[in-house]
């Protein structure tokens, strides 16, 4: 249900937009910004690469508006898009997965970049660390389902996968992290 | 979605936010492309901008050229509309062709990438590391070519003072270059004269091509055998898409090349990632050596680090044309079968099985099957969507089954590519035995030092038996020595069953009623 007016909602804003209407667009930026940042910083451990990524996904947007019909959430349409920049980035950088997060020096908390992370404590620090070790397939699983509230079905459709698959990378991701984790978070 | 899971929730706080100055600023921008974006409609009334993102990497030495922006703003490439509804593509193919030589005309710049795929005998495919990003104008070109992510050359063609072609090679791998000038003016090839040879082909199309997505964009397109534009065998068949919206060529491919002295494969040449510039900035076609290489031909180092390295290569006298002999046998062959230590293989052409043995009873047995569709473009990226390789284990003291499925295509290679590897090492032998009783029959073989081929340990060698009536490998044996120094691990294949009469459902893997399932995870 909520869903279905959330689809309401986006089609009525995505008009606004196709007319012009700038209020829309901010509407819009400032609604899924949040997400599709942290989605982005989660996917690629850098966050100046993930400030480009969502600015492009939001300059696709504009520009494929026109033609553009919405058959799921606006959330959903730009947390695909932002993958599969980050996939991109990948495709074209294969050294960047390797890089770790200290190397790159773009999102130590509490430094003064950009962008910051909003709770910064040990054990979350260890987590974006462990979630950097997890396999790319699974962490993308996980931070679609979490960040941007994807269906499974709606996942397994973006990797090119069964819904089963997608559920079981889910759920071994968690395992990972868990085990990375030395125990700290339990079930 | 709300949960309960401790991780999940932690997971759900693990955000980021940006600064409001940075936030403005992207917004700032984003608003900009929207005005850019409402004017150029205006002007081109609903044509589609056209922007052009040049994708360079950074050098070793900083020489790739900076990543830059180009707009081709106000260019209008198609008139809007043509053909039934709009899908110009089902309009006679001849409209197709001027509608596509006409838009090239505007491209004064080309760039786009071209990587090389080996296809084994046996449908494997296996992506090669190397690959190059050209750049072409109308009088000068670069290669920048590429060993996966590592920039290891680049060659540059452009005209000097005097309208004469200037050579530079620069190797970054062994840091020397060599540079030639011709001594009459020659032509660099049009950057675009290879995409409209093939638009002009359209109306000699075998077929019009299925509807595909490639780098996000709708592509059409069609088949030809090369056969039709050239003294040139029919199985080279070449593919060309064009973008739905912009009309021009995205990829092209031309499939079944021969490889120089390797007949076990052939090639399939991809180019793709097309970018089409009106203009690029002058310095990527300015040729730069760095400071410290020296002037010399990259093979000439090579070889001399290869002596160093490896000692002196010994090369026996191979009959002339008995490579060609053993793989004109060899590709005969539909089914093998073979026995390597405890298992016994069975290799067909999209399917091969491993029976592991203890005694004359199976303890297990391995399904690998091939799932590939027919005529699906050929993905120059790892994950390879139209190949699928799936494995069944069926472990009959366990009562278990596990399936996994990857996409990988090189990380499982055919065995028929192992064997025909190992046979095509013949003609860089380095002893040739003429003939020998193996297993009561008659052969000949050869040894050959696994140096030839890569950077393998000292005493690692492979040697080959081949039946001297039907030119098939008899025994076929690896040897490689221990790094304790203990001696050689020898692997050898043997007891080969060439062709053998099998169950007609013998590579269709068969799990027993009551088997259980050993889940292996998401991959």
């Amino acid at each position: 249900m909520f869903g279905q007016v959330q689809m309401l909602e986006d089609r009525r804003l995505l008009r606004r937009l196709k007319r012009g209407d700038k209020d829309a667009l901010r509407l819009i930026y400032e609604r899924y910004q949040g997400d599709l940042l942290t989605l982005a910083a989660n996917l690629l451990h850098d966050a100046a690469v993930a400030e480009d990524v969502v600015q492009d996904v939001f300059i696709g947007l504009v520009r494929s508006v026109p033609r553009l019909e919405l058959r799921r959430t606006l959330r959903a349409y730009l947390a695909t898009a932002v993958a599969n920049r980050v996939k991109d980035h990948y495709r074209r950088k294969p050294r960047a997965r390797l890089a770790s997060l200290d190397d790159a020096g773009d999102v130590p908390a509490g430094c003064d970049g950009p962008v910051q992370m909003v709770i910064d404590d040990e054990q979350m620090r260890e987590l974006r660390v462990a979630l950097e070790e997890l396999p790319y397939d699974q962490r993308e699983v996980v931070m679609l389902r979490v960040h941007a509230g994807l269906k499974f079905r709606e996942i397994a459709r973006h990797q090119n996968i069964s819904v089963k698959t997608a559920l079981s990378r889910y759920q071994y991701g968690l395992d990972k992290l868990r085990s990375m984790m030395d125990g700290e978070v339990s079930k | 979605m709300k949960t309960n899971d401790p991780l999940e929730n932690m997971l759900r706080n693990l955000r980021y936010r940006t600064a409001d100055e940075r936030r403005q600023e992207t917004l700032a921008k984003v608003f900009h492309a929207m005005d850019e974006s409402q004017e150029q409609s205006a002007v081109s009334r609903r044509l589609p901008i056209w922007r052009l993102t040049i994708d360079t990497k950074s050098g070793r030495f900083a020489l790739a050229a900076a990543v830059i922006l180009i707009v081709l703003g106000g260019v209008t490439f198609w008139p809007f509309g043509v053909g039934k509804d709009g899908r110009w593509w089902l309009a006679p193919p001849a409209a197709w062709g001027r509608e596509i030589t006409e838009s090239l005309r505007k491209v004064s710049v080309l760039i786009y990438r071209e990587g090389y795929i080996f296809v084994g005998d046996y449908g494997s495919t296996h992506i090669s590391g190397n690959w190059t990003r050209c750049y072409k104008a109308a009088d000068r070109q670069r290669q920048d070519m590429y060993y996966n992510d590592t920039l290891v050359s680049t060659k540059w063609e452009v005209p000097d003072d005097s309208g004469l072609l200037f050579t530079c090679d620069v190797s970054y791998e062994f840091q020397c270059y060599t540079t030639h000038t011709s001594t009459s003016p020659q032509p660099v090839s049009d950057p675009v004269s290879m995409l409209r040879f093939y638009v002009n082909l359209l109306d000699k199309a075998d077929r019009v091509l299925d509807a595909e997505t490639f780098e996000d964009k709708e592509c059409v397109g069609f088949e030809i055998s090369a056969a039709k534009y050239g003294n040139n065998p029919r199985e080279w068949v070449d593919r060309v898409w064009f973008d739905k919206e912009t009309r021009l060529p995205v990829r092209i491919e031309q499939h079944g090349r021969p490889i120089t002295g390797r007949l076990e494969e052939t090639l399939t040449h991809v180019q793709d990632q097309f970018q089409y510039a009106s203009e690029v900035p002058a310095d990527i076609f300015e040729p730069r050596i760095p400071e410290g290489f020296v002037n010399a031909h990259p093979d000439t180092i090579r070889k001399a680090r290869e002596r160093q390295e490896k000692g002196e290569m010994t090369y026996a006298n191979v009959p002339a044309g008995l490579k060609d002999a053993l793989f004109a046998a060899f590709r005969k062959v539909e089914t093998v079968a073979y026995t390597e230590g405890p298992a016994r293989f069975y290799v067909s052409r999209n399917a091969w099985r491993t029976d592991r043995l203890e005694g004359n009873r199976i303890q297990a047995t391995e399904w690998y099957v091939i799932q590939k569709r027919d005529n699906a473009p050929t993905s120059l990226d790892f994950n390879d969507k139209n190949y699928r390789l799936v494995q069944t284990t069926v472990d009959y003291d366990a009562r278990t089954y596990k399936q996994t499925e990857r996409r990988q295509t090189t990380w499982l290679g055919h065995p028929m590519d192992y064997i025909a590897f190992r046979i095509s090492l013949i003609d860089q032998a380095d002893r040739f035995y003429e003939s020998a009783q193996i297993d009561g029959i008659t052969c000949f073989g050869f040894d050959v030092s696994a140096k030839k081929y890569g950077t393998n340990p000292d005493g690692a060698f492979h040697r080959v038996w081949f039946d001297k009536a039907t030119n098939l490998p008899v025994r076929m044996e690896t040897h490689w020595p221990n790094s304790d120094g203990t001696g050689d691990n020898v692997t050898v294949q043997e007891q080969f069953d060439w062709d053998p009469a099998l169950p007609e459902d013998f590579f269709t893997p068969q799990i027993p009623a009551g088997f259980t399932s050993v889940d292996v995870g998401g991959k």
